[in-house]
């Protein structure tokens, strides 16, 4: 039985990983262990492969090519919200419809991008 | 005439004046009873031929004795001083701060700066456990350089801290609210920029400017630490310490980390205190980054600390101390304490690089990681050390010197 709901539950979440470094980062979903205290509504954690917990929102990062045409660019994928961070780097705001694994994969297999990453929320340790 | 082209900036501070001279030119006399205010030239001038013309006299100076690399300049009058010409530019070296005393209070504890601790002297703390930075202390305490540190949250006000904070910045919220409880950044800060001011302890560079940036380090959206940084770079910081880390950096950190060095920004970061091997196949370590320097820590045994992250990217190590004998730090609402880790390793090798900054101010961050690396105490031989290139797996380029970084 629990053989059955893992595959399932691994099915389901098949589409849920982003590229980073040109490789896929597959995600399970996970409690949030990360803050106590701090919860974003719009947050969901998951793990990373490599047991990291990360938290996603509705945001995504995205570098651009230099020559890359960034206004044709978000009339393509009809993006109106968005935030210049510093130079070709951007915050794009998603619309609670739009699946953010899918459409960071989407505008990272686009050829005007370097990455398109979910803006996680990550751990860091004090030393 | 040539007084035009000599510009003399009489600031009258703790120890001495300052003064600006057109470049290639030298001034060789001390004023009234400070004979440590004596220019010299380094880079190797022992090439340069000396020249001195009576006319050029400008200046009321003592009459003391210049020595340097076996010639001898001698200002027979009192009173009397001498501009003199080298034939060919070299760089000036001040040491203005020849007579430094250091009054602060919990310096004699403070083994890792202080030669003469108080740990030295019980055997606690073996010989050349410190990081050798009287000699460098005598030439710079950091002026005018800006050294940010990206941490949690800051005591700002510190008694032994406010007079060096130059910017506050909070990469959450975007307020200059840096507070919280129990400050990391707090602890980080002082390592590089407690003041010298009879109180407490000293930093490493002790007249650097201060940019504190505060993050949660728990739960902060990566566009956060782009923030953060951008922040740094915008108030014109020439060190950003990062004294945390992940072991695992995310594409638009390393991103970043590249754009700041392209910028001329030295970013620091510590190794971690796992006692992990960086090298394995599931870390990717911030510090491992070849855009930043990576610092491990030594202990008072003068060797490589038992919990210091190791690996081939690490460039090399600083004073942390361990729960034994740790370092002398900053702790929020003016009080101080004792703690150990890779997180006071790092602020020293950056209060070291504002030093460094301070005298030469164009060095690039690859002439600046190659001094370091080349002027590195070669530490641990008498524990098994293995310099193969001038790297030891454990020890990476040695222990920072930071006397000889600066000479």
């Amino acid at each position: 039985m629990r053989f059955f709901l893992l595959l399932f539950i691994t099915f389901l979440y098949s589409d849920e990983f982003y590229y980073e470094f040109g490789k896929k980062v597959f995600l399970k979903p996970a409690l949030n262990k990360m803050s106590r205290g701090v919860i974003k509504s719009d947050v969901r954690y998951y793990k990373t492969e490599n047991g990291k917990i990360v938290g996603i929102g509705r945001k995504i990062l995205v570098k651009f090519k230099d020559k890359a045409d960034i206004k044709s660019f978000f009339s393509k994928y009809k993006i109106k919200n968005y935030k210049k961070l510093y130079g070709n780097v951007f915050i794009i705001v998603l619309d609670n419809k739009q699946d953010i694994f899918k459409f960071s994969q989407e505008l990272y297999c686009d050829e005007d991008t370097v990455y398109a990453i979910p803006n996680k929320i990550k751990k860091y340790q004090k030393r | 005439m040539r007084m035009l082209y000599i510009f003399i900036l009489l600031v009258s501070n703790l120890f001495s004046y300052e003064l600006q001279l057109k470049k290639g030119w030298h001034l060789i006399g001390a004023v009234e009873d400070i004979k440590a205010d004596i220019f010299k030239t380094e880079k190797n001038c022992i090439d340069c031929v000396w020249k001195y013309d009576k006319s050029w006299k400008l200046f009321i100076a003592n009459g003391v004795d210049y020595n340097y690399t076996g010639k001898t300049f001698s200002f027979i009058n009192k009173g009397e001083g001498f501009w003199v010409k080298a034939n060919k530019e070299c760089n000036i070296t001040y040491n203005k701060y020849q007579n430094l005393q250091i009054n602060d209070t919990y310096y004699q504890y403070q083994w890792n700066l202080n030669p003469n601790s108080f740990y030295h002297q019980d055997g606690v703390a073996v010989k050349n456990s410190d990081i050798n930075i009287s000699s460098a202390w005598t030439q710079t305490l950091g002026e005018e350089v800006k050294v940010a540190v990206i941490d949690d949250c800051f005591d700002k006000n510190h008694k032994d801290l406010y007079k060096n904070v130059y910017k506050t910045f909070n990469a959450n919220d975007f307020s200059s609210n840096v507070f919280g409880n129990n400050c990391h950044g707090t602890e980080v800060v002082g390592v590089i920029g407690a003041s010298l001011n009879d109180k407490g302890i000293v930093g490493v560079a002790p007249k650097a400017k201060l940019i504190l940036i505060s993050i949660n380090l728990s739960y902060s959206y990566e566009s956060d630490f782009i923030n953060a940084f951008e922040y740094a770079k915008q108030q014109g910081a020439k060190i950003i310490n990062c004294s945390w880390g992940s072991g695992e950096i995310t594409q638009s950190l390393k991103d970043e980390l590249e754009r700041i060095r392209k910028s001329g920004i030295v970013t620091v970061f510590a190794s971690g205190n796992s006692g992990n091997n960086l090298d394995s196949e599931y870390i990717d370590d911030e510090s491992e980054d070849p855009n930043v320097i990576g610092v491990g820590a030594t202990d008072a045994t003068n060797d490589v600390a038992y919990y210091s992250n190791y690996g081939s990217n690490i460039d090399i190590l600083a004073p942390g101390g361990t729960l034994d004998l740790g370092i002398y730090l900053l702790k929020d609402n003016d009080e101080y304490g004792v703690e150990a880790g890779t997180s006071f390793s790092a602020p020293t090798v950056s209060g070291a690089i504002a030093l460094l900054l301070s005298k030469k101010s164009d060095l690039s961050f690859f002439d600046i990681r190659k001094k370091l690396i080349t002027t590195a105490d070669k530490i641990g031989k008498e524990n098994g050390a293995d310099y193969v290139n001038g790297f030891d797996k454990y020890r990476a380029y040695g222990k920072i010197n930071v006397g000889n970084l600066l000479k």
